[in-house]
């Protein structure tokens, strides 16, 4: 079967990674509600003393900071592909980051079980976790495979993907403050 | 196979058997609820199997899977695959002139995310302890607390929602940005404005169902409490091992906050569908176009604000009732608007009455029913005493069943010659319809009467021990046979399609002497749809324009 020339048009395919975010939006959005109302709820709330490690999650802040930083903002850039790789490379570190931190968790007996708060910690920043490891799948991707398309279908990839990471980055903020600063 | 004709044409085979097997479910249910204390008949007692239906008699567990699993796999599976799937994918491109999807491979990945959910949510009932069976709402304790086939549920919602989500951007990105020159917002088919409404209702709403689906998990598999609250007593043992602390409401606020917008994601498509089925054959333009598309987006953006009127029963308060049953009241308007709109088109217009054309004129007062019959159910004083029974479900029945179903079934006896290239058996498509008129009616008219009497909808033996049911019992024999009829109803449908796309008579373009783009391609049409990019000149309506040769005038006409 013939390919036909109905490549989506650079503006759609930043149109289309914008209905995406919407969407994740909505997901995030239902997740951070159903964990406020049932803090909101609750007539006694976990304290997260020595429960979850405000300096670890900073460090991993810097780390999606790095990665959105490292990633290049449009075909202007230099060394587009190489900063796409390393910036997928720094978003995989904070997954590994957050995957020995779950485990450490689970050693210490403190497991989504545990109560309510660990139940929220683990399920938000575990979607959340999937997200970056999705972006920096996506990243390889374009850096690799979906490297050699026409070069304004490139740039508008490049710019969803920029998208993508500035979602993420907020996403990351929001839990950063509802389960840390709150 | 990434043209969106195939993938519309692979929604919509699927979707039908999903259909099929949703309707045979139902059969050994209404089995169960006519003939309770009888053991079903041998050849279907095999098929269902000694550890769900000793001897024959359908256990309550397994009456319960039956009831979860039809509801899922109508909706979920059948219904919306088919309204906004199977005809979203094959028209919206073709009615606005382009060539494909925005993101064609993004398409395909859509229909097979689907074909994936709907099989694992099927291979629960082959897993021990059964299918899900906690009804479609899938509502917390009790389906935190269900047996493995509730797993199975889970992920195939949430791969389905995925389907969903890929789906609702393709449309949403062609339609915005695929459009055909001088094809401006205002001149799109009304069909086309109410798949773009669709489309957006599933991507903002469908996300909510997924993180409820990801909470129940967790429950369900990583020990959390999300749903469930604490102090929770099992049949008199308390419930160990869970730390408790939260709110069963929590799961209903972010399912129906889906599920009621998934109502009208069954309902908009057929309204899309009616539209153009009734103009083109009543060759008049529809009358009211701005208001219906002003409707349009206001009942989608209505539709995101009602969705507690499911949940009067829960004591969420008077002033929370109040607001919800004042957005349920106001949405009816703009559905009121949609009727009348589609009543007036048919005014003074010289009516074909052609097989596709008897099925969208049903779909009126069928959909008029069932809407009507909902009222009640939105005022939260009469919704205490109708909630959860037979009412209930006669109401949402009218809507989906002989509502949008016949919404589809106009479809596609209308689309059916552009798809192949034939015409459809007029007198077999005459039988279908007004056998399936007659007996859907058999089957829901009578649950209205048995609900005001106070039947509950999830008794499997129908009421038999309640002094109040007695008088309705033996209705259910008759409804049980009408439902056999109705099946039987479709073999007339199943046969036209299948002769017909052999043998049919060659249809030529534009058989109906339709206005919209999709009737100046060739039919079937080729990969890439027309032979050169439509110009769009006209409004989609120009039906009987005065002074003109013909009584219809194509947009692309110059």
């Amino acid at each position: 079967m013939t390919t036909i020339a109905t490549h989506a048009s650079a503006s759609t395919v930043r149109l289309g990674m914008w209905l995406f975010l919407a969407s994740e939006a909505m997901l995030f959005g239902s997740l951070v509600s159903g964990y406020a109302l049932l803090r909101a709820g609750a007539p006694a709330w976990p304290s997260s003393e020595g429960v979850l490690n405000l300096w670890l999650a900073l460090g991993q802040t810097l780390l999606l900071a790095a990665a959105t930083l490292t990633s290049p903002r449009g075909l202007a850039s230099t060394a587009v592909r190489g900063r796409l790789l390393a910036g997928g490379a720094l978003a995989l570190v904070f997954v590994c980051v957050k995957v020995v931190e779950y485990g450490a968790k689970l050693d210490a007996n403190l497991t989504p079980a545990a109560n309510l708060l660990l139940a929220s910690w683990f399920t938000l920043t575990g979607v959340h976790a999937a997200h970056v490891a999705g972006g920096a799948l996506a990243a390889a991707w374009l850096a690799g495979p979906g490297w050699n398309v026409a070069e304004g279908r490139r740039s508008a990839r490049l710019d969803a993907l920029g998208l993508y990471w500035l979602f993420v980055d907020a996403v990351w903020l929001v839990l950063l403050v509802g389960f840390y600063l709150v | 196979m990434t043209d969106h004709k195939a993938v519309g044409l692979l929604y919509g085979v699927t979707a039908l058997v999903f259909l099929l097997v949703g309707f045979l479910l139902m059969l050994v249910m209404r089995w169960q609820l006519a003939w309770p204390t009888t053991p079903l008949p041998p050849a279907i007692a095999a098929w269902m199997g000694e550890a769900n239906a000793p001897g024959g008699y359908v256990l309550p567990e397994f009456y319960n899977q039956l009831v979860a699993m039809h509801g899922s796999v109508m909706i979920f599976l059948a219904v919306v695959p088919l309204a906004a799937g199977a005809f979203g994918n094959y028209l919206v491109p073709l009615q606005i002139g382009a060539p494909d999807m925005a993101f064609p491979r993004l398409n395909a990945a859509s229909y097979w995310l689907y074909l994936a959910g709907g099989l694992v949510m099927l291979a629960s009932f082959f897993v021990p302890g059964g299918a899900a069976n906690s009804g479609w709402t899938s509502y917390p304790p009790l389906a935190v607390l269900a047996t493995r086939g509730q797993d199975f549920w889970l992920a195939g919602i949430f791969l389905v929602g995925v389907s969903s989500t890929l789906n609702a951007i393709n449309v949403l990105a062609t339609v915005v940005g695929l459009r055909a020159p001088g094809l401006t917002l205002m001149r799109l088919p009304f069909f086309v404005w109410a798949q773009t409404i669709t489309a957006l209702l599933l991507l903002l709403a469908f996300p909510s169902l997924q993180a409820a689906a990801v909470f129940q998990l967790m429950d369900r598999l990583a020990g959390t409490s999300f749903f469930l609250p604490t102090g929770l007593i099992v049949g008199g043992v308390p419930l160990e091992g869970f730390s408790g602390g939260g709110s069963p409401l929590l799961w209903q606020h972010l399912f129906w906050f889906l599920a009621h917008p998934e109502v009208y994601v069954l309902i908009l498509p057929a309204f899309g569908i009616a539209a153009e089925v009734l103009t083109a054959n009543t060759r008049r333009p529809l009358w009211g176009y701005r208001a219906m598309v002003a409707s349009v987006v206001f009942m989608g953006g209505m539709s995101l604000v009602v969705w507690a009127h499911h949940m009067f029963l829960t004591g969420m308060g008077v002033v929370l009732s109040t607001f919800f049953q004042v957005t349920t009241m106001i949405i009816s308007i703009p559905s009121v608007v949609l009727i009348t709109t589609l009543i007036l088109t048919l005014w003074g217009g010289s009516i074909r009455f052609t097989v596709p054309m008897l099925f969208a004129l049903a779909f009126i007062p069928m959909f008029g029913i069932g809407g009507l019959t909902g009222l009640p159910l939105g005022l939260a004083a009469s919704d205490v005493a109708l909630h959860d029974t037979y009412y209930v479900v006669g109401h949402f029945h009218y809507l989906v069943a002989p509502g949008t179903l016949f919404a589809i079934f106009a479809g596609i006896y209308h689309w059916f010659p552009k798809i192949t290239g034939r015409r459809t058996i007029g007198w077999l498509g005459h039988v279908h319809f007004w056998g399936s008129l007659a007996t859907m009616n058999a089957v829901f008219l009578p649950m209205f009467a048995m609900g005001l009497m106070g039947v509950n909808r999830r008794l499997y033996d129908a009421g038999l021990q309640y002094a109040h049911a007695q008088p309705t019992l033996e209705w259910n024999a008759f409804m049980t046979w009408s439902a056999v009829a109705l099946g039987l109803f479709q073999l007339p449908f199943v046969v036209n399609l299948a002769v017909s796309l052999r043998r049919g008579v060659p249809a030529g373009d534009n058989p109906w002497e339709a206005t919209t783009l999709e009737w100046s391609a060739p039919s079937p049409p080729p990969h890439g749809n027309f032979e050169r990019t439509p110009q769009v000149a006209r409004g989609p309506y120009d039906y009987s324009v005065p002074g003109e040769a013909r009584d219809f005038a194509p947009q692309g006409q110059p």
